[in-house]
């Protein structure tokens, strides 16, 4: 270390710091690791808190099987769906790999889910806090746009299923829904660039939103717990409430994802995905992925449009929630309007992913 | 012929959403076979195989295999049906050009891949290796939780003579060093 030697008395021996100490002191110096260290309520350690972390080691195991993944997948359509098959059969611990990857894709949507909610109820997405929600809203909504392209890329019946939807959405749209149909770029496979989309496009701007979600969650400090006592301000823990450094929650935080990683691990043994029979065109057989049920839903109902309604709504609502609850009390017992409304939304959300369960699948495309 | 192939996807009966090319409707066959063997699928695939035999468009192919395919189903014989689907439009398949757009590229329909066959070698050294990963991670968990659960926070945030020290911020490490 080049920093000068602190003046000792005569009597006081100064303890000489162990080899790691001094090497983590020689990183730091250059990195400045320690500038993570600042303080964190201790609230924000609990489960609850510490849901968008996990989320974020979901990405973390999502990214590395991807690259893992993308070395043996072949995104033409001739060779897509044999490219999977390849994979899980032929490549040493492929199945596993992509068991993975499928469930590491299933934990990041419930935990996002679950985190969003944890926002919500907490009250967390009140001022100063609300564009973060309006980001936090945003990746979930690629989340989502991620396991369709996921489904859609494996080029299996239900993949081409999906993406039918996917095409028939985009021209409902009209100019805004071109880049989602196949006349935009009618030279190449779909397919080819909605592979283009999972694995660049939407991991990349989750990333920049990730990067702009944890500098906002800095600037405006880790939110009140509803059920502690806040600062004058009302949107701050007070003073009088402990802390522990950064690195303890992002220490928390790591401990879930190493559990996290080895349930996934557990899963993907047990419960490795599927892949169907190569695509077809003109017939619609499968059920889409459970995530999506709720929309297909309406749309048995009222058609393709339904599942542009509901998802519409559905993201307009979660936007809106900032700007139209002024509400101040982060309790939720405080909040009779907006969680009357939020439970309502979410029965409703649930009654109509029951009912696709039960139902069997119909035909939409080409009516 | 390949020009009449490669021209444009399957064009769809109006209404119907039922396409008119016969090598499509046997795959269409071939698709309800590998999605289910239960009878409404055997169903589906039979009328779709009437639809093919029924067709004008019969390019590239071989009519008296699908032929034969139908009475295999009729018997209950749908490997055999599914053999002889596929085989009828093996010409048709060797003249499609690559796909482009939102064409599917499928010459061959096989069943699904199956799940799991059973725990063996690798297997059983990743789900050993996960359950191991799993119970450390647990473990580090509870070693490294939070020293005071919200209802203690609160219990003691709410005493009036309410004091806090903060034994873990940076400065107080930094001293401790």
């Amino acid at each position: 270390m080049s920093s000068p030697t602190p003046t000792t008395s005569a009597n006081v021996t100064p303890t000489k710091p162990s080899r790691t100490r001094r090497a983590l002191d020689v990183i730091d110096e250059r990195l400045g690791i320690r500038a993570l260290e600042y303080p964190v309520p201790e609230h924000a350690n609990s489960l609850w808190w510490t849901l968008g972390g996990i989320t974020l080691a979901s990405l973390g195991i999502l990214i590395v099987t991807g690259i893992i993944l993308v070395q043996f997948y072949s995104p033409v359509p001739e060779e897509a769906n044999a490219s999977v098959r390849n994979i899980v059969t032929n490549v040493w611990g492929g199945q596993f790999v992509r068991g993975l990857h499928f469930w590491a894709a299933q934990a990041m949507y419930v935990t996002a889910a679950l985190h969003l909610m944890r926002v919500f109820f907490s009250g967390s997405y009140k001022k100063p806090r609300e564009g973060n929600w309006l980001i936090g809203v945003a990746m979930f909504g690629l989340i989502t746009f991620a396991l369709f392209t996921g489904t859609i890329i494996k080029w299996d019946q239900e993949g081409f299923e999906a993406l039918g939807h996917n095409i028939e959405l985009g021209r409902l749209f009209g100019a805004a829904g071109a880049w989602f149909t196949p006349e935009f770029s009618d030279r190449l496979p779909i397919l080819l660039r909605l592979y283009g989309a999972h694995v660049v496009i939407i991991p990349g701007l989750i990333i920049v939103l990730v990067v702009l979600h944890g500098l906002l969650v800095k600037k405006h400090k880790i939110s009140p717990h509803p059920q502690l006592p806040t600062d004058a301000s009302g949107e701050q823990a007070p003073a009088s409430e402990p802390t522990a450094p950064f690195t303890h929650h992002l220490r928390r935080i790591a401990t879930f994802g190493v559990a996290l990683f080895g349930m996934l691990g557990i899963l993907a043994v047990l419960f490795p995905p599927l892949l169907g029979p190569e695509p077809v065109a003109g017939v619609e057989i499968t059920r889409p992925p459970w995530n999506f049920w709720w929309m297909f839903t309406l749309e048995n109902w009222v058609g393709l449009p339904g599942i542009l309604y509901g998802e519409l709504g559905f993201f307009a609502l979660l936007l809106a929630l900032p700007f139209v609850d002024r509400n101040p009390n982060r309790y939720w017992k405080r909040r009779p309007v907006v969680m009357t409304i939020a439970v309502a939304v979410m029965l409703a959300l649930v009654t109509l992913t029951v009912l696709m369960a039960v139902t069997p699948a119909q035909q939409h495309l080409g009516m | 012929m390949v020009v009449l192939l490669s021209a444009a996807p399957p064009a769809f009966a109006h209404g119907e959403g039922e396409s008119v090319e016969g090598y499509a409707l046997v795959q269409q066959a071939l698709a309800h076979l590998a999605h289910s063997s239960e009878r409404a699928s055997v169903m589906d695939a039979m009328e779709k195989v009437d639809d093919a035999l029924a067709t004008e468009d019969q390019e590239g192919v071989n009519v008296a295999e699908v032929e034969q395919a139908r009475a295999a189903l009729e018997s209950g014989d749908i490997a055999a049906a599914r053999s002889l689907l596929q085989d009828s439009i093996i010409e048709a398949m060797s003249a499609l050009a690559p796909a482009v757009g939102e064409e599917t590229g499928t010459t061959i329909v096989h069943d699904a891949l199956p799940q799991r066959s059973g725990l063996a070698g690798g297997n059983i050294g990743f789900l050993i290796a996960s359950i191991t990963i799993l119970l450390a991670g647990v473990a580090l968990s509870w070693r490294f939780r939070p020293s005071e659960s919200v209802a203690t926070l609160r219990a003691r945030l709410l005493r009036p003579d309410s004091t806090t020290i903060n034994a873990q911020t940076p400065n107080t490490t930094e001293a401790a060093k």
